[in-house]
């Protein structure tokens, strides 16, 4: 924002560190400070959350455990504070360099969240049918007459053999939607099966560009 | 978390499982797999048999899902011929000389065999099982409410995409959900084809071996015979139902006993009023002495349908368009219970 926003006396363009920036107006500066407060709080937190969230959105809870350890936790909690974002040195914008990749980081972040909000879903859903299975199989385990009955029933009379049935092939084409068939082409199938939303978005792009699809098509699904 | 009560269950279903057993999965008194065919998945060669290696159930499958047909359906499907029906009834086993046979014909005067899979008004619909073990997808909001057809949808788009498990993947969903239930007229048919196959085939006990022609249909015969036999004279005590279902099949045969008789006073009326012989039915001998083995209503019939995908099983998903991803689909199996009613 360079526009002046009144006419003050003496307003001039000051060189910040290589950004050339109106300053005739309180607003400006804070637009400005706020800039610088976006860059720390990437540089400070983000950045670091967002290489947890990929580990979580991949999988990787093993090494999400080993990585998130409770001092990083702490770290980031007292990165997150007021002090770091409202003090002398960002008033004064020092060492205040603009990075122009800031707002792409932040998109890219948002997509590590969004995918991370699929990820817990997906998990949530696994979670509960885990657990009921792990009651009912209690269940049987905690019920010697259950448990006479199970082993009965699993471990009894068996012999492999084939038995009577009738396979049939499938014979009806499969076409995925337009932004599902491109993923797979580019991308390939995604790792625990959660699409990478930051990808997905790339190839929403493409379609929309190219006119294959519209975006209101993309929405209804 | 009630919803899904019966996962565990329906899950160990999925397992192989012996011939003949009771469960609680189907609140029903019998589940009966049968131990009888296979065919190819292009339905221009020969049925095979010669993998049938024991009198046992099926292997396990990938998922397990239940159909609600009408008992009466198949009660003319197995039979047993034997001269000595109270030795039967009073001992629990079958006499060395009694045949067990399926479907029948008129050269072995049988004639009305019936097979279930053509008699029912609009065929099964095995596309509308209710899945209850084994999903595709196992969200609670689905499991407990997913149809075969569903299921094996989104088991498509699980494989294609290596775990999105939801059909709204599919530009042609519709299309594909109907392309399952399409199947079901072939699966009659090629069951109904292999039963009418086996329908000339009927054995005594010390003949029935793996050699013989349609083994897997006489020997599943005599396996339901034996085990409701077993049962109707081996009270277990704590399973009261599974007894009255032996005590229940010799009722049935029982009741067809009367009936041959009172027939066959009608027969020699008949004959004796005319002067001639009407051949209707001629139960002097050994070989008419036949009983159907009948369902009843909580008697369960299990079938494993296999559904292959085009590519073959194991091969990569392709269209028109070329590769789908990469991953591999494999054919995916369910064992459906026909749950007589």
């Amino acid at each position: 924002m360079t526009t002046r926003t009144d006419g003050s006396a003496g307003a001039a363009g000051r060189s910040l560190h290589g950004l050339t920036q109106a300053t005739s107006s309180n607003q400006s500066l804070d637009l400005v400070r706020d800039i610088y407060r976006y860059q720390l709080l990437w540089d400070k937190v983000i950045y670091s959350l967002q290489r947890y969230t990929n580990l979580y959105t991949g999988g990787a809870y093993s090494d999400l455990k080993k990585n998130f350890t409770p001092e990083e936790f702490r770290k980031l909690l007292l990165a997150n504070s007021n002090d770091f974002y409202y003090n002398n040195q960002v008033d004064e914008l020092i060492d205040f360099s603009y990075n122009s990749t800031t707002f792409s980081n932040y998109k890219s972040n948002i997509y590590s969240i969004i995918t991370g909000l699929n990820t817990a879903v997906d998990q949530y859903d696994r979670l509960n049918y885990t657990i009921n299975q792990f009651n009912e199989q209690e269940a049987v385990l905690t019920n010697k007459d259950k448990l006479i009955e199970y082993i009965k029933t699993q471990f009894s009379d068996k012999i492999t053999t084939e038995a009577f049935y009738i396979s049939q092939t499938y014979n009806t084409d499969v076409y995925l939607k337009p932004w599902f068939n491109l993923y797979l082409e580019i991308y390939g199938a995604p790792p625990s099966g959660v699409f990478d939303t930051e990808k997905m978005a790339k190839v929403v792009e493409i379609l929309i560009k190219r006119g294959d699809i519209t975006m209101a098509q993309f929405v209804s699904g | 978390m009630s919803k899904l009560s019966l996962f565990s269950n329906a899950s160990d279903l999925r397992k192989q499982q012996p011939k003949l057993y009771n469960n609680n999965f189907t609140d029903c008194s019998f589940a009966f797999e049968f131990i009888a065919m296979n065919t190819s998945s292009t339905f221009n060669v020969s049925p095979e048999f010669e993998r049938v290696t024991a009198n046992v159930g099926f292997p396990d499958v990938d998922s397990v899902g239940i159909l609600d047909v009408p008992a009466s359906n198949f009660s003319r499907l197995f039979y047993i011929k034997t001269n000595d029906l109270e030795f039967i009834r009073t001992s629990g086993i079958g006499l060395t000389n009694t045949s067990y046979g399926v479907v029948g014909n008129p050269a072995l005067s049988v004639t009305d065999g019936v097979i279930p899979f053509h008699a029912y008004p609009s065929n099964f619909s095995y596309a509308y099982s209710k899945i209850r073990g084994g999903y595709a997808n196992p969200t609670l909001d689905l499991a407990d409410n997913t149809l075969l057809y569903q299921d094996y949808v989104r088991y498509t788009a699980k494989s294609i995409t290596g775990g999105y498990a939801l059909s709204d993947i599919f530009s042609n969903e519709q299309a594909l959900l109907n392309g399952v239930a399409n199947m079901d007229p072939l699966f009659n048919f090629n069951l109904s084809t292999l039963l009418n196959n086996a329908s000339g085939c009927e054995n005594v006990s010390a003949n029935i071996t793996p050699s013989m022609t349609h083994y897997n249909f006489v020997i599943s015969c005599k396996t339901l015979v034996d085990n409701l036999l077993a049962d109707a004279v081996n009270e277990n005590t704590n399973n009261a139902s599974s007894y009255l279902r032996g005590k229940q099949f010799l009722a049935d045969l029982e009741i067809q006993s009367k009936l041959q008789e009172d027939a066959n006073y009608l027969n020699v009326a008949n004959m004796s009023n005319s002067g001639e012989n009407t051949s209707l039915v001629n139960f002097s001998g050994f070989s008419t002495k036949k009983y159907w083995v009948i369902f009843h209503p909580g008697d369960v019939m299990a079938i494993r349908l296999n559904y292959f995908p085009k590519n073959g099983s194991g091969n990569k998903a392709t269209n028109a368009s070329g590769n789908l991803g990469g991953n591999p689909i494999n054919d995916r199996s369910y064992k459906i219970y026909l749950n007589m009613k």
